[in-house]
């Protein structure tokens, strides 16, 4: 007898579909602008770093720790992006599963896992923080210059930072590469700077004066960043590898 | 193309029809072993010689049966001869390899004393009486015929090449006359063979020399050696083996009807998965031979009887006292005393056995204990029965399942568990205690009336975490990462009986014969289940899943028409319904989350029933006596989980449509038998394993297409070899889609069947021999040898696991009553997963989680080394 068809029948064993198996895309980051104007001033930010990730894009029209217990891809990390750089900065691989995605999820760099007892810098976030900011306003009759160190964290253990963040819907394709675009100025643009600027003529470290005086305009700065890094979430394109 | 098939399966019949030969082996008669002289009744004595004729029945064992005086010599005379033949053993009737209960003629001739006035004073020898030598062989063979269909008494008798020596034991002075009569020595092919006849070229029978070839360390491993069976047991000790078949990921028994005569151990809608069948109660020693019959052509094969069915045959061949101590790698030991009342049938037996072991890891240790008795017995009336009582309970540790990456990482050992509390918490425990009566009555020419009645509570208790911190409280949703140590406990009360009765055979024509089975099963089960998530160490309950009482009932009714159209066509077919009757009090149904108003009180009870029917058909031609052509094709189902039903739904089954071609061939005198099969099935409804909630979850329907060989070798009498491979090709139709609460689901249409490996092969060697007479006795020694090989298994999200190679290997030398052995298993010492799966998970090894699947593993045992020492009595 001969062993050919047995021979066919063992190489057949794995043949069909399959479901394609998970690949590795690269994941890459850029700021889209250092300068903005809000009312008579004019903002120039000489230092924006925000901590990306994790990062969890999903099939889901909603991504949320509930409506997405299984991703469609991910960054498992955390790692810091410049924003004041508009060039493409790889921040590492993205893991992928084949598939549509229509929605995602993210933390800047502070999580609240289920696990934990209350929320923590990964990491990887800048100085442990979510995010960090230093610039200069200016008007036509003063300037001053501001830091920031602030965190963004999850509201509810388990949860993430943003969640339900529409993107695409496309396709992940082997071959292809993530593109985040965070606006970190835009973030800027709720910032009551005529209250900053009547806490004298600066340096501000808005953190400090936040601690101190929670009553502060440093404080409602912070809390604006803050609620523009909800409001204006990371740009996600999916593009061919060139 | 239903044309087409007609008319070829008309042809075929036709053609084959008309030419001469016989639909199967003829049957080689049975031999005496042990013959016992009558005693000549003195007190009756007679100058002339008295001929009694008996016609008895030589059971599958070889033992004497019923017994009925065909021609009276005189009570006297004939109460002699019947206690003589009592006493006689045979070597059984063989149908090709097959034993089988025949009845035949004995023939006794008293002959007169020489000289009656020197009969031996009382207590001195008797005169004896001979049987008389049963006839030469017929130049006719006679028509196949089987268990269920017996040949005409006496009209065309069986060839015999084996005769049954007369008696030459010879009183002093008193010699008896021989016989000169020449009897058929075959009345009846029919009285009890231990297995029916094949339906389908995949209708095994794995016998006890191939059962007790390589080591077992439970009777459901003895399984392995079915073509395409692979047997795990990924969950230690206490809980139900995994077993596949055939394309069929059946679980712990959701796709394989699974019986041990008339009790039925597969348990409807339990909790840890449906068709539950703990197999780990049975004494593998008890085993007599296991039945698997792959596919549904049967209309006796009911729920869940999708891949096809499996029933063991409990009985002891060996007769006496066994004690048998087992002991070996990782501290197990394990003790069986088993007794075997010499004098008895072989379906008479006690045993008991108790294991314990540390485990070959963390976590592993189990304990477990269990008993059984069976006896068989002759009733008033034609009436044999069968007792059948057994208790077992177990309790072991679980190491649960691994992540790949972890061990890859060094983040934990292969045969580790993972540190945590609720990793080490895992445990199972199971209890089960049953009770089932058999009676059985046969009738002329095959007919035959069985009643069984059973009763069994069975408890499972199991622990288990297979993701670690990922779960969300329902009740409680603010209680997070708090462990996904999931608790199930289901305890099952039930009761049930089967009733059938077969006509005899009516035979209008001598080309014609046809008989009817009529049946009904009935059983009833109370089911009590509920499902938590505890937080280790305390095991504190900290949400609440499942919360419930199920009454099933299950009602069946089949017919079954046997037909035999010439001497080389057989038919056989019919039907079979079960009505199913659910009651279901789902005491956390219309449950209110602790964001929504109240607008109610939580419970949902709602009731359900439906009707699953089908057809079964098989056709076999036998072109030659030792080939049989088979087609098959039956719709088979599988009750639905309880607890998914609504009120008033007509009880979605999921149904199986199993068709098969096929032929088996057993050349040689039996001594080769080769079966070689391809088939296809298509089922509605198929389950997973869904590791989150610990259970299995609908994937749809599923189809699969494939083709088996097995061959099984006796050349020498103290030598048996079995081999298979089966290739099967499995794909999922239509998984579910994405939804809101699975938007990336594990499956996608066309894809392989998860769980499921491609390719078994499965090799078993035997030898047993006694090599050299010691002090009188033989020295005998026993080796065997198991292969396992299994293809990479699919899983979902497009991965493989890795292909398993297994091998088994034993040895033992035996000397009158003492035999020494050693057992090793995994002698190739490989790692190797039990079971795979692919799913997410977060057992706190990486600071971040990942959200995506990953490979998780269930290890096997190492190789693992076992001292045996065996006393019998």
């Amino acid at each position: 007898m001969s062993l050919r068809p047995a021979i066919l029948l063992l190489l057949c064993a794995a043949c069909g579909a399959t479901g394609e198996p998970a690949f590795q895309a690269p994941l890459r980051a850029r700021g889209a602008a250092s300068e903005l104007t809000a009312g008579a001033w004019t903002v120039s930010l000489a230092r924006a770093e925000v901590g990306l990730g994790p990062l969890y894009l999903c099939a889901t029209a909603a991504a949320s720790s509930e409506l997405c217990a299984t991703a469609a891809a991910e960054y498992a990390a955390v790692a810091t992006v410049d924003l004041t750089d508009p060039e493409p900065q790889p921040l590492g691989e993205l893991d992928v599963l084949p598939g549509q995605v229509r929605s995602a999820m993210l933390d800047y760099g502070v999580t609240w896992l289920k696990t934990q007892a209350k929320p923590k810098a990964q990491d990887g976030a800048p100085g442990g923080r979510a995010a960090r900011f230093a610039g200069m306003a200016v008007s036509s009759d003063m300037s001053f210059e501001f830091t920031a160190d602030l965190d963004v964290a999850p509201v509810l253990r388990g949860s993430r930072t943003l969640e339900g963040l529409r993107i695409g819907p496309f396709s992940l394709d082997e071959g292809g590469a993530l593109d985040v675009t965070v606006d970190g100025a835009a973030w800027w643009a709720g910032v009551d700077f005529d209250a900053l600027a009547a806490l004298g003529p600066g340096p501000h470290d808005l953190t400090a004066l936040a601690a101190a005086d929670p009553a502060s305009p440093a404080a409602d700065a912070l809390a604006a960043v803050r609620f523009a890094m909800i409001a204006v979430p990371p740009r996600f394109a999916w593009t061919a590898e060139q | 193309m239903p044309r087409a098939r007609a008319t070829l399966c008309t042809c075929l019949a036709a053609c084959l029809w008309a030419s001469p030969g016989r639909a199967a082996p003829a049957v080689v008669p049975p031999s005496p072993r042990t013959q016992v002289d009558a005693v000549y009744p003195l007190a009756e004595a007679r100058s002339e010689t008295v001929a009694v004729e008996l016609a008895v029945t030589v059971e599958v064992d070889g033992r004497v049966g019923a017994v009925e005086v065909l021609k009276s010599g005189g009570a006297a005379f004939d109460d002699a001869a019947v206690a003589a033949v009592r006493q006689w053993r045979f070597e059984p009737a063989r149908r090709g390899a097959e034993a089988v209960a025949v009845k035949i003629r004995v023939p006794f001739s008293f002959a007169p004393p020489a000289q009656p006035a020197e009969a031996p004073a009382a207590g001195g020898p008797a005169p004896s009486a001979s049987p008389e030598q049963p006839g030469p062989a017929a130049s006719e063979p006679a028509p196949s015929t089987s268990p269920e269909q017996p040949a005409p008494s006496t009209s065309q008798p069986v060839p015999s090449t084996s005769q049954p020596a007369p008696s030459t034991s010879q009183p002093p002075g008193a010699p008896p006359a021989p016989s000169a009569s020449q009897p058929e020595p075959v009345l009846d092919v029919a009285a009890r063979s231990r297995r029916p006849p094949p339906r389908a070229a995949s209708d095994f029978v794995v016998e006890r020399d191939v059962l007790a070839a390589p080591p077992r360390q439970s009777a459901a491993d003895m399984l392995s050696s079915a073509p395409g069976v692979y047997v795990a047991r990924a969950e230690g000790e206490a809980v139900a083996h995994e077993i596949t078949l055939r394309g069929f990921n059946a679980a712990h028994g959701q796709d394989i009807e699974i019986t041990a005569g008339a009790l039925p151990l597969n348990q409807v809608s339990h909790l840890h998965g449906q068709g539950y069948a703990d197999l780990n109660w049975i004494v593998p020693e008890t085993v007599r031979s296991i039945r698997v019959t792959e596919g549904v052509y049967d209309p006796r094969q009911g729920d869940f009887a999708v891949a096809g069915s499996i029933d063991f045959d409990l009985a002891v061949p060996r007769r006496g006292i066994q004690l048998r101590s087992t002991g070996g790698s990782f501290a197990t030991f394990r003790q069986l005393v088993l007794w075997a009342p010499k004098g008895q049938e072989d379906e008479t037996f006690a045993a008991a056995a108790v294991r314990r072991t540390r485990g070959f890891g963390m976590n592993r240790g189990g304990l477990s204990g269990m008993a059984m008795g069976q006896f068989a017995f002759s009733a008033a009336g034609g009436w044999r029965g069968k007792i059948h009582v057994a208790a077992y309970a177990a309790r072991a540790g679980l190491a649960g399942v691994l992540r790949r990456d972890d061990v890859a990482a060094s983040v934990v050992g292969f045969y580790d568990s993972y540190g945590d509390p609720s990793a080490n918490s895992q445990s199972a425990s199971a209890a089960r205690g049953h009770l089932s009566l058999e009676l059985e009555r046969r009738g002329e020419r095959g007919a035959v009336t069985r009643m069984a009645v059973w009763t069994a509570l069975v408890d499972f208790h199991s622990r288990e975490n297979f993701t670690g911190y990922t779960q969300r409280g329902v009740v409680m949703p603010e209680w997070v990462g708090r462990g996904d140590l999931i608790e199930q406990q289901n305890r099952d009360f039930g009761g049930g009986m089967r009733l059938s009765h077969r006509t005899a055979g009516w035979r209008p024509a001598a080309w014609f014969n046809a008989a009817l089975e009529v049946g009904a099963s009935a059983r009833i089960h109370n089911i009590q289940q509920a499902q938590n998530l505890l937080q280790a160490p305390q095991n504190e309950t900290w949400d609440r899943r499942v919360d419930a009482t199920v009454l099933a009932s299950d009602v069946g009714l089949y017919g079954d028409l046997d037909l035999r159209l010439g001497k080389r066509v057989r038919l056989r077919g019919g039907g079979r319904a079960d009505v199913l009757h659910y009651d279901i009090d789902d005491r956390l149904g219309n449950f209110i989350a602790p964001y929504q108003i109240e607008s109610h009180l939580v419970g949902h009870r709602r009731t359900a029933t439906g009707v699953a029917a089908g057809p079964r058909v098989s056709l076999e031609v036998a072109p030659v006596p030792w080939v049989s052509l088979f087609a098959a094709y039956g719709q088979g189902y599988r009750s639905p989980q309880a607890r998914q039903l609504d009120e008033g739904e007509r009880a979605p089954f999921a149904k199986v449509h199993s068709t098969e071609g096929g032929v088996r061939m057993s050349p040689l005198g039996g001594r080769l038998q080769l079966s070689a099969a391809g088939f296809a099935t298509f089922l509605s409804q198929d389950l997973a394993f869904d590791p989150e909630e610990g259970r299995l979850e609908k994937v749809g329907p599923t189809r699969r297409a494939g083709a088996a060989v097995q061959l099984v070798a006796r050349p020498l009498p103290w030598l048996v070899t079995s081999g298979s491979v089966t290739y099967v090709h499995a794909v999922l139709r239509a998984p579910p889609p994405a939804t809101a609460e699975n938007p990336s689901p594990p499956y996608v249409p066309g894809q392989l069947l998860p769980y499921v490996p491609p390719v078994v092969v499965r090799a078993d060697v035997g030898l047993d021999k006694d090599l050299v007479e010691l002090k009188g006795r033989p020295l005998g020694l026993r080796v065997g040898l198991g292969y396992s090989y299994l293809s990479p298994r699919p899983l979902p999200y497009g991965q493989f696991a890795d292909p398993v190679h297994l091998l088994d290997a034993s040895a033992a030398v035996r000397w009158s009553v003492v035999e020494v052995g050693v057992e090793a298993f995994n002698l190739l010492a490989r790692r190797w997963a039990a079971t795979e799966y692919n799913f997410v998970s977060d057992w706190g090894t990486r600071p971040v989680p990942s959200l995506l699947p990953a490979r998780h593993f269930a290890a096997g045992p190492p190789l693992s080394v076992m001292g045996t020492l065996t006393l019998h009595f």
